[in-house]
């Protein structure tokens, strides 16, 4: 029996889902575009909501990897035949015989230029939370001009939640994100005062509306409920924003040193031809059922995980992952097995995996 | 005592427009140094719980959640002037059903404390003043006198017959009550103003 299994992605799903494919015994070979693995998680500093190191969460995904054969700098130019007898072509002119594939390949960031409005690559001083991110690892947050930012504004659903931009979906990260990176600043220049300008904080996940409170508790950054319409820059440098604080139903006009635009998650479709996968009006893959079979793609023997299917938190991506690699073991066990219904003779699983 | 919005010329409304550039916590800093430190203050997320349940939101300009928010934000003549600070009746209701440990009855005190030192003057500052003068004067209450001194002769007329009917049913005496001790009482009162 064929035991290879490709893994399209070296994020976390992807990362998660090999380490543990490969410790039931199959032959692994995970697929990464880039040099490095970890995907986004290599921009991140901190994670929320408990402020764990990315690089930790990289090395212990990278430790579980095992026997995975690991092909970076390569991308999956062409997939032939069908389950469980793939052919996988790679940019690298190699072709590799699969009998699943998992195709893990994430998102991708949001451009914030889209929303013209907000001034990003206009203004100097209009950033993005992922070069936020990269001054938090460098412990220097500052404007353009140099300086330490005084008062600093985060604007939630860049990108999400707005039709606008054809981005319906919450990108489900941002809030508790945005609440994680005002905390850091706080930390950093002590005397910033901190604006998030929301329409709802959707802190989901646990321990993150504990993070909420606390920043508003012990950090006290301000939340103000209303959607950024528009920011202007004055002649020091400084943006002007309007917006509605609609807490009190009234307009609001806020100067800020530094504005932070939160973008959201948006589907990253590249494989959709070579893999034959379709996707949602989201732009996010199709899964077989979104209930009951969210790792499976509606193509028998491709299965998909992690952000590839809808945003997702980092411990999400890595749950999924796994959750992917149960699936694939259960999937080729029934093949295996010869049966078609999917109920494996529990002897001949154990045998194939000898 | 409504707030009236403030007028331009020609009638334009100057105070459309909110100044985010004027947010502050200055006055969160000064009512939590009131007694408002157990208030949380900071903590609201704005669910409007405490306004939900208010016995006299009906009567107030300001609900308690906008109270809270003003507080958070520094806008401190805008609580100052509002009667919500007055119409509060210290039911503590949204005190204790807060979800997040706000405790709003005790922001509203801290915040009369401050107004009342910052020389606020209303019916209620006033009424509350003579209802603690005469009572640490005879120890009890005595209502016609406390009608006397709040609302004058006219206010006694007015209320003369319903103070009939009440003291014809033995509610309400027509003479000062008095109580048992009163010296140990005035000394019990001079010993709670120490600090």
């Amino acid at each position: 029996m064929n035991k290879k299994v490709v893994v399209i992605g070296g994020g976390p799903a992807g990362m998660a889902a090999a380490g543990k494919l490969q410790y039931f015994g199959f032959d692994v070979v995970l697929i990464e575009k880039q040099a490095e693995l970890g995907g986004h998680l290599n921009k991140w500093y901190k994670v929320f909501p408990d402020f764990t190191d990315a690089s930790e969460i990289i090395a212990n995904l990278k430790a579980g990897l095992g026997k995975t054969r690991i092909l970076s700098n390569a991308t999956v130019t062409r997939i032939e035949g069908a389950a469980p007898n793939f052919q996988v072509t790679t940019s690298t002119g190699e072709q590799i015989e699969a009998a699943a594939i998992l195709v893990a390949t994430g998102f991708k960031h949001f451009d914030a230029t889209f929303k013209e409005e907000y001034g990003y690559g206009i203004y100097d001083n209009s950033i993005t939370s992922v070069e936020l991110d990269a001054m938090l690892k460098a412990q220097s947050v500052k404007t353009r001009a140099g300086k330490l930012p005084k008062k600093v504004a985060m604007v939630h659903c860049v990108g999400s939640r707005d039709e606008k931009v054809n981005n319906n979906y919450c990108s489900r990260v941002c809030c508790t994100n945005a609440i994680k990176v005002a905390i850091e600043i706080k930390e950093l220049i002590p005397d910033c005062e901190i604006y998030c300008l929301y329409m709802d904080i959707r802190v989901f996940g646990r321990g993150y509306e504990e993070l909420y409170r606390t920043s508003q508790e012990k950090y006290g950054v301000q939340f103000i409920r209303g959607r950024l319409s528009e920011a202007g820059e004055k002649t020091d440098g400084s943006l002007l924003l309007r917006l509605e604080d609609t807490l009190t139903a009234k307009p609001m006009r806020l100067t800020v040193d530094l504005l932070v635009l939160m973008v959201g998650m948006e589907g990253n479709s590249e494989l959709s031809e070579v893999a034959g996968l379709t996707v949602g009006c989201d732009r996010f893959y199709t899964t077989a059922n979104q209930q009951y079979s969210n790792n499976a793609s509606p193509k028998k023997g491709i299965f998909l995980a992690g952000t590839a299917t809808g945003p997702k938190a980092i411990v999400e991506s890595i749950t999924d992952g796994r959750s992917a690699a149960a699936e694939i073991a259960g999937f080729l066990a029934s093949t295996a097995a010869g049966s078609q219904n999917g109920q494996p003779a529990i002897a001949a699983v154990a045998a194939s995996l000898k | 005592m409504a707030v009236k919005p403030k007028k331009c010329f020609f009638g334009l409304k100057v105070d459309r427009q909110l100044d985010g550039d004027k947010m502050n916590s200055d006055f969160l800093n000064k009512v939590l140094a009131e007694g408002g430190d157990g208030a949380a203050i900071a903590a609201c997320m704005q669910c409007g719980t405490c306004s939900g349940g208010c016995t006299n939101i009906d009567l107030m300009d300001m609900s308690p959640r906008t109270l809270v928010l003003m507080v958070q934000r520094g806008e401190w003549e805008k609580v100052l002037k509002s009667n919500a600070l007055w119409m509060c009746s210290s039911c503590y209701i949204c005190t204790s059903r807060c979800p997040r440990g706000v405790r709003p009855s005790d922001v509203i005190e801290a915040v009369k404390a401050i107004a009342i030192r910052e020389g606020i003057e209303n019916d209620s500052t006033r009424f509350n003043q003579i209802f603690v003068e005469l009572v640490q004067k005879r120890g009890i209450l005595f209502e016609p006198e406390l009608m006397q001194k709040y609302g004058g002769i006219s206010a006694m007329i007015e209320q003369a017959e319903l103070g009939v009917k009440l003291a014809l049913r033995g509610k309400m005496s027509p003479f000062p009550a008095k109580v048992k001790d009163p010296k140990t009482f005035s000394e019990a009162l001079e010993k709670a103003k120490q600090p």
